[in-house]
C-alpha cells in the first residue's frame, strides 16, 4: 500500500501542495481528479522523489521514501507513466522497453507473470509491429501506449499515471481505460490521474478530488457520481 | 542489378565485414607505398580517429560533449615522457600513463558530471586548460613550454618498433582493438542506456537508473580511450610539448566528431580522416587550408547537421530508393515513412 501522509511541496516559490494524505491500497486503481493548476503533477513529482517534499511522509508498504532519489524510489517499486508520455525518441520502440526492463522490487504488484517484451506486446500488438521504429516516429497513441508498456517493464508494485488520456483522439483514449481496467482486472495497484473525468472515475475504485493543494473530498465513483455539487464546484461538470 | 541493391538495401553482417577488411587492406597497404609521409599521415589519422571516437562516448552516445577531451591525450603522452624521464622501463611507464589518466578523469569527472549541457562544455574546457597550464608552468615536472622528449619507442618482443612503418602496423592494431571494444560498449546494455541519458535524462531517472553514475563511468572510459591515444601520440613524435593540448586541440577533436557526426562511433573516425588530411596533405599546397576546414565545417553544419556520415547515410538511402528496391523485398525500416499522426489515432 502506498500511504501519503500530510505532504507539503513548493515549487520555487509557490506553495503547491498543502497538506495532501491519500492511500492507495493493494490491487486497486485510486484516481486522483482536479482540474489544471491544483497541483496533481506536483504530487506525481513529489511520489517520485522530483520535487521533493519539503514536510510529511510517503510510504510503500511501511517503508519510507520522501529523502530517496528518484532512481532510488524507482527501485523501490513505483513505475511512472508521465503527462506528454515521453518516451525515448531516438530510441526504437524495443530499445525504450529494453531500457525500462527490472526484476521485480518486491513481487509484482498484480502478483502474476513479470511483466516482459512478450507480455508488453500481447496487450499493445501495435508495439510489436512498430518495435523497430523509433520512439519519436510513433503517433501520439502509440506513444502512449509505449509509455505505459515501458512503466510496466519495471514490474512496478504501485504504477503512476499521470493524465494518460491527455492530448489522445477519442478512440485512443477509449483504448487506454481498456488499459487501466485490464491492469486493475489483474490487480495491479494504480494510482490514476486525471483531468478527464470519465476515464478517471470509470475504473476507479475510490477517488480523490484535489483542489488548490488540499484534498477537498473523497469517496466511492458511484458516490461521486450522485454528488453533483461536488462534481460541478471542483470539476466543472 | 536489383540483387545488389537489395543487398545493399539491408547490409547484411557479411557485407559490413567486407568493408571493414578493404579498410583494413588499404590501411596496411599504406607503409608499402614507400613514402613515410604516408605513414606519419597514417599514424595521425589512427591516433586522432581514437580519440575523436573517444570523446564520441561522452558526447555524442551520453550527449555530454567535452571540450577537454585533448587534455587526457596529453595526461597519456606526459605520462608515459615523464616515467622515463624518471628511469622507469617503457612497461612501467605506459602503466603509469593509463593510471593518471584514469585518475585525473576520476577527479574531474566528480566535477563534470554534475551539469550539464554548455556548462558541462565550459567546464570541461577549464577542465582541460587546467592540464595546459600545468603543462605550461609546471617546468619541473613538464619542461614547461620546451616539452618533455620521449627517449624512444620500447620494442615488442622481438619486434623493433624504432622503424616508423612498425611503429605504425603496432598502432592499427591497437586501433583495431580499441574500436571492437568501443563498439561492444556502444551496443551494450551500458550503451543503450547512455543514449537513454541523452534522450532525457530525468526519464531515466524515473525507471531506476543512477544516472550520475553511469556519466562518471562513460567520462572516464571516454577518458582512458584518450589516454590510450596519448600514449601512441607519444611515442609516435617522440616528445609532448603543451602546443599539442592547447585550446585549439581541444576543440580541433570537437570539430572531428561533429564534422564526422556524433553519436554513430564512424562519423568522428571519418571527421578526423578529413581534418588530418586537410591539416597534414591541403596544407603543403594551400596556405590558407585553415579558412578551407572552415568553409567545409560551415557547410557541413548548415547543410548536414548530422556530420558527414549522416550525409553518406542518406545519401546510401536515396540511392537506394531511387534504384529502387525490387518488388517483394521490404524496404530497410530507416527509409520506410513510419511517422505516426494523429489521423493514424483515427483511423
Amino acid at each position: 500500500m502506498l500511504e501519503i501522509e500530510d505532504v507539503h511541496t513548493y515549487r520555487g516559490q509557490s506553495y503547491v501542495l498543502q497538506g495532501v494524505s491519500m492511500r492507495v491500497p493493494d490491487g486497486t486503481c485510486t484516481t486522483l481528479l482536479g482540474r489544471n493548476g491544483m497541483g496533481k503533477t506536483t504530487l506525481i513529482r513529489s511520489l517520485m522523489g522530483l520535487s521533493p517534499p519539503r514536510a510529511g511522509h510517503i510510504r510503500l508498504d511501511g517503508e519510507e521514501l520522501t529523502g530517496l532519489q528518484p532512481f532510488e524510489i524507482a527501485q523501490k517499486g513505483l513505475g511512472l507513466v508521465p503527462q506528454g508520455r515521453h518516451v525515448f525518441p531516438s530510441l526504437t520502440v524495443e530499445e525504450n522497453l529494453i531500457l525500462a526492463s527490472r526484476e521485480a522490487a518486491r513481487g509484482n504488484g498484480d502478483g502474476g507473470a513479470a511483466w516482459n517484451l512478450d507480455r508488453v506486446y500481447e496487450i499493445f500488438p501495435n508495439l510489436r509491429d512498430r518495435r523497430r521504429n523509433r520512439g519519436g516516429e510513433l503517433s501520439g497513441g502509440e506513444q502512449q501506449m509505449l509509455a505505459i508498456g515501458r512503466a510496466l517493464m519495471t514490474n512496478p508494485r504501485i504504477l503512476l499515471m499521470d493524465e494518460p488520456s491527455e492530448g489522445l483522439a477519442p478512440v485512443i483514449v477509449e483504448r487506454v481505460e481498456e488499459v487501466i481496467r485490464s491492469l486493475r482486472g489483474q490487480h495491479l495497484s494504480i494510482l490514476l490521474v486525471e483531468q478527464n473525468y470519465r476515464v478517471g472515475v470509470s475504473s476507479a475504485d475510490h477517488v480523490y478530488i484535489l483542489s488548490k493543494g488540499v484534498v477537498v473530498w473523497d469517496g466511492s465513483p458511484q458516490e461521486l457520481d450522485a454528488a453533483e455539487d461536488v462534481k460541478h464546484t471542483y470539476l466543472g461538470v | 542489378m536489383s540483387a545488389v541493391v537489395r543487398v545493399l538495401d539491408r547490409r547484411p553482417a557479411w557485407l559490413r565485414a567486407a568493408v571493414a577488411l578493404v579498410l583494413l587492406a588499404v590501411a596496411a597497404v599504406i607503409p608499402q607505398l614507400g613514402s613515410t609521409f604516408y605513414v606519419s599521415l597514417g599514424l595521425n589519422f589512427l591516433i586522432f580517429g581514437l580519440l575523436a571516437m573517444s570523446l564520441d562516448l561522452i558526447g555524442g552516445y551520453t550527449g555530454l560533449v567535452s571540450l577537454g577531451q585533448a587534455a587526457f591525450l596529453g595526461v597519456g603522452a606526459y605520462g608515459i615522457a615523464w616515467g622515463l624521464k624518471q628511469g622507469l622501463s617503457a612497461d612501467a611507464s605506459i602503466g603509469l600513463a593509463l593510471l593518471a589518466v584514469v585518475v585525473t578523469a576520476l577527479v574531474f569527472g566528480l566535477a563534470a558530471v554534475r551539469v550539464g549541457g554548455i556548462t558541462f562544455v565550459i567546464l570541461t574546457l577549464a577542465l582541460g586548460q587546467i592540464i595546459w597550464g600545468l603543462a605550461y608552468r609546471w617546468v619541473s615536472v613538464s619542461g614547461g613550454d620546451n616539452g618533455l622528449p620521449i627517449s624512444d619507442r620500447p620494442g615488442l618482443g622481438p619486434i623493433d618498433l624504432t622503424d616508423s612503418a612498425a611503429y605504425y602496423y603496432f598502432v592499427l592494431v591497437i586501433f583495431v582493438i580499441c574500436v571492437l571494444i568501443l563498439r561492444a560498449i556502444v551496443n551494450s546494455p551500458f550503451g543503450l542506456t547512455l543514449r537513454g541519458i541523452k534522450d532525457n535524462e530525468p526519464r531515466m531517472r524515473t525507471l531506476g537508473y543512477h544516472v550520475g553514475l553511469h556519466k562518471y563511468l562513460a567520462f572516464v572510459i571516454a577518458a582512458f580511450f584518450s589516454g590510450v591515444a596519448g600514449v601512441l601520440f607519444g611515442f609516435f613524435n617522440l616528445y609532448i610539448s603543451p602546443t599539442a593540448i592547447d585550446f585549439g586541440h581541444n576543440g580541433t577533436v570537437v570539430l572531428m566528431a561533429v564534422l564526422g557526426g556524433l553519436g554513430t562511433l564512424w562519423g568522428p573516425l571519418l571527421g578526423s580522416l578529413v581534418i588530418v588530411f586537410l591539416q597534414q596533405y591541403l596544407s603543403i599546397y594551400v596556405q590558407r587550408w585553415v579558412t578551407v576546414q572552415g568553409v567545409i565545417f560551415v557547410l557541413v553544419v548548415l547543410f548536414a547537421p548530422d556530420g558527414l556520415w549522416g550525409l553518406l547515410t542518406r545519401m546510401g538511402r536515396w540511392l537506394t530508393k531511387r534504384l529502387g528496391a525490387p518488388p517483394g523485398v521490404e524496404p530497410c525500416l530507416a527509409e520506410r515513412s513510419v511517422v505516426g499522426t494523429y489521423e493514424d489515432d483515427l483511423a
